[in-house]
């Protein structure tokens, strides 16, 4: 399988500046070293708490925001691999190609100017982006609309006559204008209610199986995540912890955070006996990103070691990539606690 | 069962216009808390959840008010009816705070940003406690411990914006709890949390209430928090509560078909991608007028009758009732 997107050692840091001088007096490194590809037709998830840099790294591919360091691969229409560097290009060819990525935003509320109707709001990046007459123009919005659920009658209306789930329809119809390939969706369904969640989820896999779209899916609800996606990443502190297939990320965590995250998710299902909270205190300030592995602070196995040196993405299992210097041990043992006794654990650490 | 600390009877709340005749926005809500008890209450934006929980402490201001009904709550007087109560009275308020405390979703626009979290804690404590500033203050200092925050001597000299998310909502933990009121209402504490803070924020809340005895009231969109949070649920929807059920009951069998379409709206928990089933439509917006029951234009299952008459409130068991026409054995219209 080919790739859309290639990115590799991708940085964004924001700097601090501070007092009279406005001088930079450090940064947030809110994106510190990703990589990462996503293959055609695939759906990418990226998962992490507030604060991870999961919205920057997606603004950053985009390049609504200049990534500070790194290469970004993207594979153009007409191209057989990721090929074309974004962040090399001209702002002229850069704009050419922003046709064949676009970008859904979480909250529909405020992604939609209030004061235009739907017609105005689906026109503008039209005539924007392509050049074509009025009639075509009316064509493409119209089919564009059909897409999403729903009819012409929707152009004359202004967003505020539309509940929640029609205005992320909306955006979604607005993405889909210039046929792009690539779409980043930050969110899409944060904002919704559960059973409004269900048709637009359904509706983002009907768009990409008719069109052959490539998603990258930014959130932090895991059971949407696991629903949706084919690949997942985990962030944490600006670096990606642990990635791989879906399946096998859910059935075989490897990295303690990830481990610790999922067991966090409430289930609909009721308890049948309480669990424990493994994870205490919160994520560090991305100003303050700590020595070593970013997450010792909270991680219950850290170790001397886990303090002093970063550890780098390797390699278990087939396409599994962890960041962590004790996964097999921890796994390992893991394994040899459930089956001596069910009921065992990490031992937890008392909050910092 | 025990006698419960707290009541809401028949309870109607009613949106004043000028131009419009009121409209009518929770109908006759009925629902218990027990000591040491959660009783969840569901149901997606618009629904009357937090009008509900507004009622409940006597909140509700211009142009909303309480139409009927009464909100018992046991005080050292005797069960009283704060429904009768003027909202902003004094008795009102020696009860608000004391017998009865709330914790809001957004703990940044719930705390006041200029005083320090220690004086927040403090204000009830003096007031209604009649403690000392100095002893109140220890007290303070001792409760931001009981709430799980490191340092609680220099936290509580600390201003909200110096606290995390997950430390202010415990910060409001910490007031709410402060008196050692009988009753919580907690109105979606966890919604602006992470995951891994929403998960710490639950599990303090469920050892207070148990330690302390409290009641709680949890509402919450989130039928993971519901399933592992509530011994009791009530699912609303539209201004009428359709289904109340113990949580084994509700999640096994779910019988209203605005409960089923919740829980057919989940993404199933194997992560298989099987397409969901969404409940089609929308709720109808509070400004339209229904006659019947206010989920017959999204029902599968709807009959002439539903377009008619809204049911009653219905036992199909001891621990389970519907608001729901296809129950004809335990379906009555509503009176």
């Amino acid at each position: 399988m080919t790739d859309r997107l290639r990115i590799s050692d991708l940085k964004v840091h924001y700097p601090v500046r501070k007092g009279l001088l406005r001088r930079v007096v450090g940064a947030v490194r809110a994106v510190d070293g990703v990589s990462l590809s996503i293959p055609t037709g695939a759906t990418f998830g990226l998962v992490g708490e507030s604060g991870c840099g999961k919205s920057s790294l997606a603004r950053a591919i985009l390049q609504l925001q200049k990534p500070s360091g790194g290469r970004i691969l993207f594979r153009a229409e007409g191209q057989d691999d990721a090929a074309t560097e974004l962040t090399a290009l001209s702002p002229r060819r850069l704009r050419a190609l922003r046709r064949e990525m676009q970008i859904v935003f979480q909250d529909p509320y405020s992604a939609l100017n209030p004061r235009l109707r739907v017609k105005t709001i689906l026109d503008e990046p039209l005539r924007a982006m392509e050049t074509l007459s009025r009639a075509e123009r009316h064509q493409r919005i119209v089919r564009s609309l059909e897409a999403v659920g729903l009819t012409e009658a929707a152009l004359e209306r202004f967003p505020h006559q539309f509940s929640g789930g029609q205005r992320q329809r909306i955006a979604i119809a607005r993405a889909l204008l210039s046929n792009p390939n690539f779409i980043v969706l930050d969110e899409p369904v944060s904002a919704l209610d559960v059973s409004v969640r269900a048709q637009i989820l359904n509706l983002l896999i009907q768009l990409q199986r008719q069109l052959g779209l490539t998603y990258l899916f930014v959130s932090h609800d895991l059971s949407v995540v696991k629903y949706l996606c084919d690949q997942v990443a985990i962030m944490y502190l600006g670096r990606i912890v642990e990635s791989g297939p879906t399946a096998e990320i859910f059935a075989n965590p490897l990295h303690p955070y990830t481990k610790l995250l999922l067991a966090a998710v409430p289930v609909p299902k009721p308890r049948r006996g309480r669990k424990a909270v493994k994870l205490q205190g919160d994520p560090p300030s991305p100003m303050n990103i700590p020595d070593g592995c970013p997450f010792h602070t909270r991680c219950p196995s850290a170790t001397e070691e886990c303090r002093k040196s970063v550890p780098k993405l390797r390699e278990l299992g087939s396409a599994h990539v962890v960041a962590c210097h004790h996964a097999e041990r921890l796994t390992a043992q893991e394994s040899v606690a459930a089956a001596g006794n069910p009921k065992s654990m990490i031992p937890v650490r008392a909050s910092a | 069962m025990n006698a419960p600390v707290f009541q809401m009877r028949n309870v109607s709340i009613d949106l004043d216009s000028l131009k419009n005749p009121s409209r009518r926005i929770a109908n006759g809500i009925d629902l218990e808390l027990h000591r040491g008890k959660t009783l969840a209450l569901v149901g997606e934006s618009g629904c009357g959840k937090s009008v509900t929980a507004l009622s409940a402490m006597n909140l509700l201001s211009a142009p909303l008010r309480i139409s009927e009904g009464s909100i018992l709550l046991e005080t050292e007087a005797g069960r009283e009816d704060i429904a009768k109560l003027n909202p902003s009275g004094s008795q009102m308020r020696s009860i608000r705070g004391r017998r009865i405390a709330m914790i809001f979703q957004d703990p940044m626009t719930a705390l006041d940003p200029v005083y320090t979290v220690g004086d927040q804690i403090t204000e009830s404590l003096c007031q209604h406690l009649g403690l000392s500033r100095k002893d109140a203050w220890k007290r303070a200092v001792e409760l931001l411990r009981l709430v799980g925050i490191p340092a609680p001597e220099q936290r509580a000299r600390n201003y909200p914006f110096q606290l995390s998310g997950g430390m202010r909502q415990r910060v409001m933990i910490a007031i709410a709890i402060a008196c050692s009121p009988s009753v919580l209402i907690a109105d979606e504490p966890t919604t602006a949390l992470d995951v891994t803070v929403q998960a710490q924020i639950l599990e303090l809340l469920r050892e207070l209430g148990e330690d302390l005895g409290m009641a709680t009231l949890l509402i919450t969109h989130d039928l993971g928090v519901v399933a592992e949070n509530a011994d009791e649920v009530i699912v609303m929807y539209r201004g009428y509560v359709v289904e109340k059920a113990g949580v084994d009951a509700l999640f096994d069998n779910p019988a209203h078909p605005y409960t089923q379409g919740l829980m057919a709206s989940l993404p199933p928990a194997d992560g298989e991608r099987i397409e969901l089933t969404p409940i089609p439509g929308q709720v109808p917006a509070i400004t339209e007028d229904i006659v019947g029951c206010p989920f017959a234009s999204r029902c599968p299952h709807v009959m002439p009758k539903c377009g008619e008459t809204m049911p009653a409130l219905g036992a199909i068991s001891s621990e389970q009732s519907v608001a729901c026409w296809l129950y004809p054995a335990a379906a009555e219209a509503r009176p």
